[in-house]
């Protein structure tokens, strides 16, 4: 209990420690505060919270009463946030209000957790509460509260998060304590949730129980996971509005649950997260907190000097649970349980269960120390003979539940072909033991890396550069991939890869017992076998009437029927089972992406990138019972049907997840480069299209959570923006009529991509206006309205130019070369063109008359890109070497000719495919330019590779 | 016989006169409204600095220590700052309270409409008024030199003189008080 004449102490110890300075204060009071370490740390507590309460009350009484007054107002109603519709008021917190909306895309209930606006108006804070954000969505398990984005509308910002039924346990708790049984119970799944967060070096920072819910059905699930900073108010930078938020009711260092080195104001790491889970569990036993007292003060006294009453822990209490508590709560955290991990042995122990005899040394990722890598060595070695010899123990531990855990790419290197493949190609052998996958790095390339799932090191092998789609030999001794239009087999012992089939562009294959490979060359064409030691291909499907490509094979158990995919438009779309036999296909489900077989019996598949499991007997070729959710954002691509998730025979799933993208945001820049504006809010722009008059933008906006991109009509005058196509299906550029009315843009009803047209204010659906065919994306439209340049994708000759007639829709080729030709803009008069084309072995800017093409200048010498004409047509502006804009004046006589091209200024852009992200706009004062930077600040981090063993659990979690 | 002055009331009710409050709240009220309606006038947010004026003219119309007797003015502001503290936290509770009262987790979505915005956390003055009265009983100084200071919106030097005490020890207190309540207002209830 907290005394005046301790007060007096502390305040005069507190007093003499700000007249040192801040750097020595540390020093001083180990020495004035020898022997009184509670008076030291007390000191430290306050000096810590004035550093934060920089601000706090320092505006008077009535200014805040006002404004609280002022500010209750009645609000707009908010009705929508982006593709969610509010549904009702959940609650309202110091965090802001939280709603549940309707995900109207995915059609599923969410929880939106809506940003303080005035936590809003601080853009340091703002990056930072995005960033954790961001990290926290790429955590995924059945106990944590999934993130899954950040949505904006209007200046309002809104965590998209799961929604969880239940009631916290806090709120179970105001009932008495927990029951034994069921208070271990809890604390599992509690301690998997911050298992899988720490291996992504996520620490909650506020676990207690008011952030843990139960559900009716028994599963936990904790919330707010790596929030609490990012929603501290300590973290605002700005002082006056530091004022405000302080007022809110912040999270941070919840004394009861805070860790002893918290109240210290050391650093947090996952220790503190362990004393707070020793905390919960004994509160859900005891119905009391460990730690307590009528102030902070008295809270932290305690909990820096005082051990818990163990005495009211419940008689029936396992002596392996007291040991765990007795673990959680050490004071000093170097002797404190280092593992989440660790407490599952205890956990389960006392479940009167076998204890899993691999569990406390399997973290291959976090173990580093050369000791450490050894002892693992040695135990990845025992299970294997375990798994081999001893079928009951494989059993066993089958039935011993879930472990996920992250798995991360070489030092230096990157999963997939680039750092920005999405959905990089990895596939685990069918023992389960070892992971074959891409990973490139930019020093080398792309190349086969293979690696034994539980240990540390990861080798490249020769001969793999620009590897793709692997596939695993039965045996687990090769891996099958498509590299330099070949599809070749490489043996992990050593040796060069050796060349099976010609293959363009290899989409999957897949390996049998007899030797045989059924693969796709090509996504447009049927699947083909070959023998896995060489021999002549023969096509093994046929494309039915409307289909565009079967990709992705995996044979079945039986290794005559293969899974594959047909690319075709819905409903044709789906997953069929043919056989090397008889190549009569069964449909099975509809997908758009790959499905994989897994043993014992079910059927993997994605929808909108949430993989399903269900129940499907490989011999009827029948899926049976309800299709399960596993898992969620798992990277995808749709248009191959590429997924990035494997599965072995044996029970382990390997996934990624998608969609962590930099945040950019569109520049206004004059003619000198200087910034002048931000022409719209920040997001993950792909591309930005400005209306002929300037006052709009299309965009394609990409989404954080499902990897898909749509349109949106940006009005740049407000920022208000408004969704143009809601397909996902990444609608590229949006190309302007002149009047600004209507958007012709890339849609690909059936993968792919095709023009489509549709009013820009959304009043009658969009059509194709052709049918079918090559690969498309319109470039321009002519300003009498009568011509739409766009490009096409032709295998005889390459990228080419033509123009569709309008309103009649005949296409017309215009720029026909077995060159690329490109990037084409409509002279103001309509009568020329200026386009890429690479006929040098450069691209570079030309300009031809339209529609004959009889007369072409060169303008650029150096090479360009994204040319635009000015209002009057007497300059051309392009860009050069990807950043730095030029300009070349005309001079007209009849013809044009061209001056040499000057740099304007250098400016760096983001790079997408179409590759430049710049566009200009002319008024009387000159030219300005809209320009999208590459995304700012440090990337995101990458997402890893997330490892679950036991798989199967995840469909009896849910 | 003309209404009595606010330095008159507030004298009367340092004397132990009840019914002066009774005079005094709706004074208080009145420009607490005055000031509101003057941020409602404006856009929110970003003019925060800006309003100290404001509030400055405020305090001045409730609390002018100019026609105080100065061996008066000590307890005449200790009994302005008490009032300030009384009605304002009074005010901050009722808005609490209403706003509890419809049950938060049910609360269909017209009323969140009707409701107020995140910021309206009337329930902080309260918490606030609570940690006061436990620091009170810590260190009585302590405590009174928030409520001159934050409720009674007098300077460190007007606030010196009123507890007859030097600048530097209200500027001590000051410090040690306001990061001893950030931290027990960062207490969490649950």
């Amino acid at each position: 209990m907290m005394t005046p004449e301790r007060h007096q102490q502390i305040s005069e110890m507190y007093d003499r420690a700000l007249e040192v300075a801040p750097d020595r204060r540390s020093a001083f009071l180990a020495e004035a505060c020898a022997g009184d370490e509670a008076l030291g740390a007390e000191v430290v507590s306050l000096l810590a919270a004035r550093a934060e309460a920089s601000g706090f009350l320092s505006m008077p009484a009535l200014h805040i009463a006002a404004q609280e007054l002022a500010a209750s107002r009645p609000s707009t109603p908010l009705r929508a946030i982006g593709p969610y519709e509010i549904r009702a008021l959940l609650g309202r917190g110091g965090m802001g209000e939280v709603y549940r909306a309707h995900d109207t895309r995915l059609g599923r209930d969410v929880a939106l957790k809506l940003l303080p606006a005035q936590l809003a108006l601080d853009p340091q804070h703002l990056a930072r509460f995005e960033r954790e954000a961001r990290l926290v969505a790429s955590l995924n398990h059945p106990n944590i509260a999934a993130v899954y984005g950040i949505e904006e509308e209007s200046g309002r910002r809104a965590l998209v998060l799961e929604l969880v039924d239940g009631v916290t346990l806090a709120e179970r708790l105001t009932s008495g304590p927990v029951a034994v049984h069921d208070a271990r119970a809890i604390a599992r799944q509690i301690a998997d949730a911050l298992e899988a967060a720490h291996d992504r070096g996520i620490v909650h920072r506020d676990l207690k129980p008011g952030n843990v819910m139960l559900r009716p059905d028994g599963a936990v699930k904790v919330l707010d996971f790596g929030l609490a900073k990012a929603f501290d108010p300590a973290q605002v930078s700005d002082p006056a509005l530091r004022q405000v938020t302080t007022r809110l009711d912040a999270v941070t260092g919840t004394p009861p649950y805070m860790s002893p080195e918290q109240a210290r104001g050391m650093p947090v790491d996952q220790r503190s997260d362990i004393w707070a889970f020793g905390g919960v569990l004994y509160e859900m036993l005891t119905g009391r907190r460990a730690f307590d007292g009528e102030t902070s003060s008295d809270v932290i006294a305690a909990l820096l000097e005082r051990t818990p009453d163990w005495s009211a822990l419940p008689a029936d209490t396992p002596a392996a649970v007291r040991r765990l508590l007795h673990r959680c709560l050490e004071k000093d955290p170097k002797r404190r349980l280092r593992h989440i991990a660790d407490v599952r042995a205890d956990l389960a122990d006392a479940d009167g269960a076998p204890p899993d005899p691999v569990t406390p040394e399997r973290r291959p990722w976090r173990a580093r120390a050369l000791t450490r890598t050894l002892a693992s060595v040695a135990v990845v070695g025992l299970i294997g003979a375990a798994i081999a010899f001893n079928g009951r123990m494989r059993n066993s531990a089958r039935t011993n539940g879930l472990r996920q855990y992250a798995l991360l790419p070489p030092d230096g290197a990157a999963f997939g072909s680039s750092v920005v493949d999405r959905t990089p190609s990895f596939a685990i052998s069918p023992d389960g033991h070892r992971l074959a996958f891409v990973a490139s790095s930019p020093s080398s390339g792309a190349r086969l890396w293979a690696r034994p799932i539980d240990g540390l090191t990861a080798d490249p092998l020769a001969g793999t550069e620009g590897a793709a789609s692997l596939f695993w030999s039965p045996d687990g001794l090769s891996v099958g991939l498509f590299a330099d239009g070949k599809l070749k087999r490489v043996n992990l012992a050593g040796g060069a890869p050796v060349v099976l089939a010609d293959a363009s562009s290899g989409s999957g294959g897949t390996w049998n017992r007899s030797g045989d490979i059924v693969y796709a060359p090509t996504p447009q064409g049927p699947l083909w076998h070959v023998p896995a030691s060489g021999g002549t291909p023969r096509a093994v499907t046929q494309l039915g009437a409307g289909e565009l490509g079967h990709v992705q094979p995996q044979f079945l158990p039986d290794g005559r029927h293969f899974l594959y995919l047909v690319r075709a438009a819905e409903p044709r779309r789906g997953i069929y089972v043919s056989s090397l036999d008889s190549p009569e296909p069964k449909r099975i489900v509809a997908a758009r992406e790959r499905a994989l077989y897994a043993a014992p019996g079910y059927l993997l598949f994605l929808r909108e990138g949430r993989l399903f499991g269900q129940p499907f007997d490989a011999r009827r070729l029948e899926l049976s019972g309800d299709a399960v959710p596993m898992a969620d954002s798992v990277a995808f691509i749709s248009t191959e049907g590429r997924a990035s998730y494997a599965v072995s025979d044996n029970g382990t799933l390997v996934y990624r997840v998608g969609g962590l993208l930099a945040t950019t945001q569109p520049l206004w820049v004059d003619h000198s480069g200087r910034v002048i504006g931000l022409a719209a809010e920040p997001g993950d722009y792909q591309t930005i299209r400005l209306s002929p008059d300037g006052s709009r933008m299309a965009a394609e906006l990409h989404d954080l959570r499902t990897a898909t991109g749509d349109l949106w009509i940006i009005e740049l005058s407000t920022g208000q923006k408004s969704r143009f196509t809601i397909d996902g299906m990444h609608n590229n550029e949006g190309v302007w009529s002149p009047d600004g009315r209507q958007l012709v843009f890339v849609g690909r009803p059936n993968g792919v991509r095709n023009l489509h047209l549709k009013p820009v204010d959304g009043s009658t659906a969009d059509y194709p206006l052709l049918a079918p065919g090559h690969d498309r994306m319109p470039l321009d439209w002519s300003p009498d309205g009568r011509h739409i340049l766009f490009r096409e994708q032709d295998p005889d000759t390459n990228m080419d130019v033509w123009a569709l007639r309008m309103p009649e829709r005949v296409p017309i080729p215009f720029l026909r070369t077995s060159f690329r030709e490109e990037d084409a803009k409509f002279s103001p008069d309509g009568r020329w063109v200026a386009f890429m084309s690479d006929e040098t072995g450069r691209e570079e800017i030309y300009v031809t008359s339209f529609p004959d093409g009889t007369v072409k200048r060169k303008v650029s010498l150096d090479g360009g890109r994204a040319p635009r004409w000015s209002r009057n047509g007497k300059e051309l502006f392009f860009i050069e070497s990807n950043r730095t804009i030029m300009v070349a004046s005309a001079r007209w006589n009849g013809q044009p000719t061209f001056g040499l091209p000057r740099p304007l200024f250098t400016h760096q852009m983001r790079s997408m495919s179409p590759p430049l992200q710049a566009d200009a706009w002319f008024n009387v004062s000159g030219p300005r330019f809209l320009i999208l930077p590459p995304p700012a600040g440090p990337a995101p981090p990458a997402p890893p590779l997330t490892v679950v063993e036991n798989w199967t659990a995840l469909l009896k979690g849910r | 016989m003309s209404a009595p002055t606010v330095t008159q009331l507030l004298v009367a009710w340092g004397d132990g006169d009840e019914t002066a409050l009774e005079q005094l709240t709706p004074l208080v009220y009145q420009e607490l409204h005055r000031l509101a309606a003057a941020y409602m006038t404006r856009e929110r947010g970003g003019h925060i600095l800006q309003t100290t004026a404001l509030v400055n003219e405020a305090y001045l119309r409730l609390i002018d220590g100019k026609q105080v007797q100065w061996q008066n003015r000590a307890h005449f502001f200790a009994m302005a700052a008490r009032l300030m503290r009384r009605v304002l936290v009074d005010v901050a509770r009722s808005r609490g309270r209403a706003k509890r009262g419809g049950g938060d987790l049910h609360v269909s979505l017209s009323e969140a409409e009707a409701g107020d915005s995140p910021f309206s956390q009337g329930a902080d003055l309260v918490a606030l008024d609570d940690a006061l009265k436990t620091l009170a009983a810590l260190n009585e100084r302590q405590s009174r030199v928030v409520e001159l200071r934050f409720f009674g919106g007098l300077t460190h030097e007007e606030t010196a003189h009123v507890l007859n005490v030097s600048v530097i020890t209200v500027r001590r207190c000051w410090n040690l008080a306001q990061a001893w309540l950030y931290r027990e207002l960062r207490r969490d209830a649950r």
